[in-house]
C-alpha cells in the first residue's frame, strides 16, 4: 500500500538535480518543480494525481466490499447473528471522531488558502488526535475480541456454548491493557511536552513534528481509556445477553425459510453433496436447532461467524492501515506548515492530504453500517 | 503520400536556402554524465535519476532480463515436450511433472507481470511519452522513479521464488490449490502485489502528464496515436490493478490465516477468486495489447509516407477497448459454474471487443493502401504484427463463442491464441517500437540488413512454434500437461523446432541492436521522416529533451519532410518566410490548463 506521502512527494518538493532548468520567465516560487510551466499547472497536475489515486483506492476497497456483498447475500443470517459481537457504541464513537476529523481537515485546507498558518497547524493536529483516538478505540475492540477467541477464521476459537454471549473482559490482552494505557499516556505526554519545549526553544519544525507524534501516542492511550469506559461491564453484559438470546432465536427461525439460503445450497450442491441433505432437512430441524445457541449451527456447515469476522478484520484492518498512512501524511503536513512552506500560492499538499483523509473517512462511513448496524 | 515532384522541389528549396531546413540544436546526451564524474557518482546518477528517459532505459534493461528469464523457462517447457515421456526435467514421471508445473508457472508469471505489462508503457512509454508532448518530464518524476524501484523489488521476489521452492500454481494462482500447495506462493504473490503498485504509479503518471502537460496547439485530437493508446492503457492500469492487489492480499491472508474467503473447506468460494482475478487480468490483457496497437499506429503511417487513415476512429477505438475490456472478465469462467445468462452476456460483450480491434486493423490496412511503403525493420515488424494479431484476434472469437469454448477450454488452442495476441501482438510491436525509436533513444543506427533477417527469423519461428498448437488444441491436447499420447508428437516437435528458430531470431535481433551501440552509424535527428515531436530534438536527446521548444504540427502530415543526404536523415522544410508566406505552424508555448 502506498502511503499518501509517496504520492505527494514528487510534485511538491523542489528538485535540485543539477543543471540549469531554463526558468527565464517570471519570479520563481521555491516549490515550483522544473518541469511544470507554471504553479497552476503544477497544482492541477497534483490534484488530478490525487483524484486518480483515490479512484485507485476505491477500487482497492471494492474487492472487499464485493466479497462482503456476495457472502452477505448468500448467508444473511450469519451476518446478522455474528455482528452482535460488535459494540455499536464504540462504532458510533469512532464514526463521530472521524467525522469531526474530516471537518477539521477541510477547515485546515480553507485556512491554507487564506494564508492562516496557525489554523492549519491546529486543525491538522486536531485531526491527528482524532485519528489516534480512533486507533485507540479500535485497539480495544480488536483485543477484546482476540481475548474471546474471535479472530479471522483460521484462528477462530470462540465457543458460544462455553462463553455465553458477550463474555466479561478477561484474557491476555485484557491483563496487559493497564500497562499499555500507562505506557501510551506516559510516553505520549512526555513526547508532547518535549515537542512543546522544542517549539518554545525556537526549533519550530522539529517541535511541531515531535509534538504531533507525542500527541498521537497520547490520544491512542486516551482512546483506549474512553473505549474501556464505554465497554459494558460484566453486569451489563449479563443483562444484554438475556436480551440478545431471544433475538438470536428469532433470527435463526427466519433462515430456515429464507429463499436465499436454500438457493445457495442448491448452487453449491455439486461440490458439497452433504449440503443438499442439510438444506432438505433444515425446516424440520429448526425446532431442534432453536434450542441450541444460534451462531453455532449456520445452514452451510462451513460458513459461520468465523467468516464474518474474517471479513470484519480484513476490512477494518485495511482501513486502519490507511488511517496510519494518513497520520504519517498529516504529520508531514504539520511539519511543512511549521516550516512555513504553505501559502495561498502553494497549498497543494495540504489539499491532497485532506482529500485522502476524506476518502479514509468515507470508507469508514460505509464500513460502520455494514458491520455494526445490520438487521 | 508525397509525390516525387514535391520531394524534388523541397530539395531544391533547401539547396537554395539552407536556413529553411529545421535542424534541432545538438546538446549533451542524456546518456552520459559530464566529464569528471566519478564511477559511483555515475552509478548513482542512474539509480536515483529523475530523468524519464534514464528511467525508461533502466526499465528496458530490466524487462529484457525478465524476458530472458521467462524465455529460458519457456525453453524448459518446450524441450520437456519434445516427446511424451519424462526427459529433460526429471527421471521419473512425478519429478518431470512437478518440474514442468514450475517451469510453465514461472514462464507465465514472469512473462506477464515482469515483462509484457511493463514492456511498452514503462520502457518505451517512459522514454517517449513526455517527448511526444514536447515536455521536459512526466508530471511526477519521483513517483516514476519509485515505480521502477518497485519493479526491481517485485522482480527480486520473483527471483527469490525461483531460487527457493519455486511456484507451481500457474500464473493465475487459482484457489484452492494456491492456498494448499507447498511451493512458495507467498513470495510470488507479494512480488505481484508490489509490481501492481509499480504499474499503478506508471499509469497514474501518464494520465496526469497527458491531461495537464500537453503543449499549446496539441489538442486531444492532434495527439499522436501512441499517446491515445498509452492513455487508455494508463486508465486501465489505475482502475484494474488495485483489484488484483486486494485479491492478492486476500489470497495471502487465506494462505497464512485461513480467512475462509476463497477456501471451500472454510465456507469460501474459489470461483469468487476467479472473478476477482480476471476482473484485473482480463483488462490487463488490454494493458498488454493497447500500447502495442499504439506503436503500430505510429510506425505504419511513417513508413507509408501517408497520413494515418481514420485518426479519430483509431483514437476512439483505443478508449472503447479500454472500457469494454472491463466488462468481459466472465468469459474466463464459462466452464466454472457460471450461470447461462451471465455466460451469454459475457460472450456477447466479448464479441463486441472485436469491433474496435477490427476498426484498428482496417484503418492500418487502409493507411497502407497506395502508400509508398518502405520495408525498413520497424515496418517489417509492423507487418508481422498485422498478420499475427489478426490470427490471434480471430481465434479469440472462437473462444468467446460459448459452445466452441466448452470444447477448446484449457487446450493448446487457448495457449496458441494468447501467444498469437501477446507474443505475436505485443512482443512483435515492442520490437517494432524498439527498432523504430532506437536511433532516437541511443543515437545510433543499427544494421538494417541483419535486423530484417532477425525479423524474418522471428516471424517464421513464431508461426512454427505456435501454429501447430492450434491444431493440437482442436485435437484435444490439454494445456499444462508434461506428457502426451504419441499422436501429438509430430506437432509438439514442430513447435519445439519453431522455438529454436524463434530463439535464434530474438538473439540475433538483440545482437544487432547491441552491436549498433558500439559500431553503429551516428543517427540523424529524424532518420525515418516522422512528424511527431520526439523527432524534433537531437538524437540522443539532452537531459531536458528540447533545447528549443518544438513547433506543434500535425502528427501525420509528411508533406514538408524530405530526405537530406547531407544530414543522412529527414529534415523539415519550413515555408519561405522572406517571400511573405505565413508560417503554417505556431511555435509551442508554455500553457496552463
Amino acid at each position: 500500500m502506498a502511503d499518501a506521502a509517496t504520492l505527494e512527494a514528487p510534485e511538491t518538493q523542489p528538485h535540485h538535480d543539477g543543471g540549469d532548468h531554463g526558468h527565464d520567465h517570471h519570479e520563481h516560487h521555491p516549490f515550483h518543480a522544473h518541469h511544470f510551466d507554471s504553479m497552476d499547472q503544477q497544482f492541477e497536475a497534483g490534484k488530478l494525481g490525487i483524484w486518480l489515486f483515490l479512484a485507485q483506492e476505491v477500487l482497492f476497497f471494492s474487492g472487499l466490499f464485493a466479497a462482503y456483498t456476495v457472502y452477505r447475500y448468500h448467508h444473511p443470517e450469519v451476518f446478522v447473528n455474528a455482528h452482535t459481537h460488535l459494540n455499536v457504541w464504540l462504532g458510533t464513537l469512532n464514526t463521530i471522531v472521524l467525522l469531526a476529523s474530516s471537518l477539521a481537515i477541510a477547515w485546515g485546507v480553507r485556512a491554507a488558502m487564506r494564508n492562516d498558518r496557525q489554523t492549519i497547524l491546529f486543525t491538522h493536529v486536531f485531526t491527528l488526535a482524532c485519528a489516534a483516538l480512533f486507533m485507540g478505540v479500535k485497539t480495544v475492540e480488536y483485543t477484546h475480541k482476540w481475548d474471546e477467541g474471535i479472530n479471522v477464521a483460521g484462528f477462530y476459537t470462540y465457543d458460544e456454548s462455553a462463553h455465553g454471549h458477550g463474555t466479561p473482559a478477561h484474557g491476555a490482552w485484557h491483563e496487559r491493557m493497564p500497562a499499555i494505557i500507562a505506557t501510551t499516556l506516559g510516553v505520549g505526554l512526555l513526547v508532547s511536552l518535549v515537542g512543546v519545549w522544542m517549539t518554545s526553544a525556537d526549533r519550530v519544525v522539529s517541535g511541531w513534528t515531535v509534538g504531533s507524534i507525542g500527541l498521537s501516542i497520547l490520544f491512542i492511550g486516551l482512546g483506549i481509556v474512553v473505549a474501556k469506559c464505554v465497554m459494558p461491564d460484566a453486569r451489563q453484559l449479563a443483562l444484554m445477553d438475556a436480551a440478545h438470546g431471544g433475538a438470536h432465536h428469532a433470527a435463526h427461525d427466519d433462515h430456515g425459510t429464507d429463499p436465499h439460503a436454500a438457493e445457495s445450497h442448491a448452487e453449491t450442491s455439486a461440490t458439497e453433496p452433504a449440503a443438499v441433505e442439510s438444506a432438505a432437512t433444515e425446516p424440520a430441524a429448526t425446532d431442534a436447532a432453536a434450542a441450541e445457541p444460534a451462531v453455532a449451527t449456520p445452514p452451510d456447515p462451513n460458513f459461520g461467524p468465523a467468516n464474518f469476522f474474517s471479513i470484519y478484520f480484513i476490512m477494518t484492518g485495511v482501513h486502519a492501515v490507511h488511517i496510519i498512512a494518513g497520520m504519517i501524511a498529516i504529520t508531514w503536513i504539520v511539519a511543512r506548515t511549521a516550516a512555513n512552506h504553505f501559502s495561498s500560492d502553494y497549498y497543494g499538499p495540504v489539499e491532497y492530504v485532506g482529500l485522502y483523509w476524506h476518502l479514509v473517512d468515507l470508507v469508514w462511513i460505509y464500513l460502520f453500517p455494514l458491520m455494526y448496524l445490520i438487521h | 503520400m508525397i509525390s516525387q515532384s514535391r520531394e524534388h522541389s523541397l530539395l531544391e528549396a533547401i539547396a537554395a536556402d539552407p536556413s529553411r531546413k529545421v535542424t534541432p540544436p545538438v546538446g549533451p546526451s542524456y546518456l552520459t554524465n559530464p566529464p569528471g564524474t566519478g564511477f559511483w557518482q555515475g552509478v548513482m546518477s542512474w539509480v536515483f535519476t529523475l530523468d524519464h528517459k534514464r528511467i525508461g532505459v533502466m526499465y528496458l534493461c530490466g524487462i529484457m532480463f525478465a524476458f530472458l528469464l521467462g524465455g529460458l523457462q519457456a525453453g524448459l517447457v518446450r524441450f520437456e515436450l519434445w516427446d511424451g515421456t519424462p526427459n529433460l526435467l526429471g527421471q521419473t514421471e512425478q519429478q518431470a511433472q512437478d518440474a514442468y508445473n514450475q517451469a510453465f508457472t514461472l514462464h507465465g508469471a514472469i512473462m506477464t507481470f515482469l515483462f509484457i505489462i511493463p514492456s511498452i508503457p514503462a520502457a518505451l512509454g517512459n522514454i517517449f511519452l513526455p517527448m511526444m508532448l514536447g515536455a521536459k518530464d512526466v508530471a511526477f518524476p519521483r513517483m516514476n522513479l519509485a515505480s521502477f524501484h518497485l519493479w526491481c523489488g517485485g522482480a527480486m521476489f520473483f527471483v527469490a521464488t525461483l531460487l527457493t521452492t519455486g511456484l507451481d500454481t500457474g500464473w493465475t494462482f487459482y484457489t484452492p490449490y494456491s492456498t494448499t500447495t507447498s511451493t512458495n506462493v507467498i513470495l510470488a504473490t507479494m512480488g505481484v502485489f508490489i509490481l501492481g503498485f509499480s504499474s499503478i504509479f506508471t499509469g497514474l503518471n501518464f494520465v496526469v502528464t497527458v491531461n495537464t502537460m500537453r503543449p499549446k496547439g496539441m489538442t486531444w485530437f492532434k495527439m499522436p496515436l501512441f499517446l491515445w493508446g498509452i492513455y487508455s492503457t494508463a486508465i486501465i492500469q489505475v482502475l484494474a490493478t488495485p483489484v488484483l492487489a486486494i485479491t492478492l492480499v486476500l489470497l495471502l491472508c487465506e494462505r497464512t490465516m485461513g480467512i475462509g474467503i476463497f477456501d471451500p473447506a472454510r465456507g469460501g468460494d474459489p470461483v469468487l477468486y476467479q472473478h476477482f482475478f480476471w476482473f484485473y487480468s482480463h483488462p490487463a490483457v488490454y494493458i498488454m495489447i493497447l500500447p502495442a496497437m499504439a506503436i503500430i499506429s505510429e510506425v505504419i503511417p511513417v513508413f507509408c509516407r501517408k497520413h494515418i487513415f481514420g485518426y479519430s476512429f483509431i483514437a476512439y477505438s483505443s478508449v472503447a477497448i479500454a472500457l469494454l475490456g472491463f466488462l468481459v472478465w466472465g468469459h474466463h469462467m464459462f466452464t466454472s459454474t457460471e450461470s447461462k445468462l451471465a455466460a451469454v452476456i459475457f460472450s456477447a460483450l466479448t464479441f463486441s471487443v472485436s469491433i474496435p480491434s477490427g476498426i484498428k486493423v482496417f484503418n492500418w490496412l487502409t493507411t497502407m493502401y497506395k502508400g509508398s511503403i518502405r520495408l525498413a525493420t520497424p515496418m517489417c515488424y509492423a507487418l508481422s504484427f498485422l498478420f499475427l494479431f489478426t490470427i490471434g484476434g480471430l481465434t479469440g472469437l472462437f473462444l468467446g463463442a460459448l459452445a466452441v469454448d466448452v470444447h477448446l477450454h484449457d487446450t493448446y488452442f487457448v495457449v496458441a491464441h494468447f501467444h498469437y495476441v501477446m507474443m505475436g501482438g505485443t512482443l512483435i510491436a515492442f520490437l517494432a517500437g524498439v527498432h523504430y525509436w532506437w536511433p532516437k533513444a541511443f543515437g545510433v543506427m543499427y544494421n538494417e540488413l541483419w535486423a530484417r533477417v532477425a525479423c524474418l527469423l522471428v516471424f517464421v519461428g513464431f508461426n512454427l512454434t505456435f501454429f501447430p498448437q492450434f491444431i493440437l488444441g482442436t485435437q484435444g491436447m490439454p494445456r499444462r500437461y508434461a506428457g502426451y499420447k504419441d499422436e501429438f508428437q509430430f506437432f509438439h516437435q514442430l513447435s519445439t523446432s519453431g522455438f529454436v528458430v524463434l530463439g535464434l531470431g530474438l538473439f540475433l535481433a538483440a545482437g544487432v541492436l547491441i552491436a549498433s551501440l558500439f559500431n553503429g552509424r551516428k543517427a540523424p535527428a529524424n532518420p525515418w521522416g516522422a512528424a511527431t515531436l520526439e523527432w524534433k530534438c537531437c538524437s540522443p536527446p539532452t537531459h531536458h529533451n528540447f533545447i528549443e521548444q518544438p513547433w506543434v504540427g500535425e502528427p501525420y502530415v509528411y508533406d514538408d519532410f524530405v530526405f537530406d543526404p547531407d544530414e543522412g536523415g529527414y529534415v523539415e522544410v519550413i515555408p519561405d518566410l522572406s517571400r511573405g508566406a505565413k508560417p503554417a505552424k505556431q511555435p509551442a508555448e508554455p500553457t496552463t490548463v
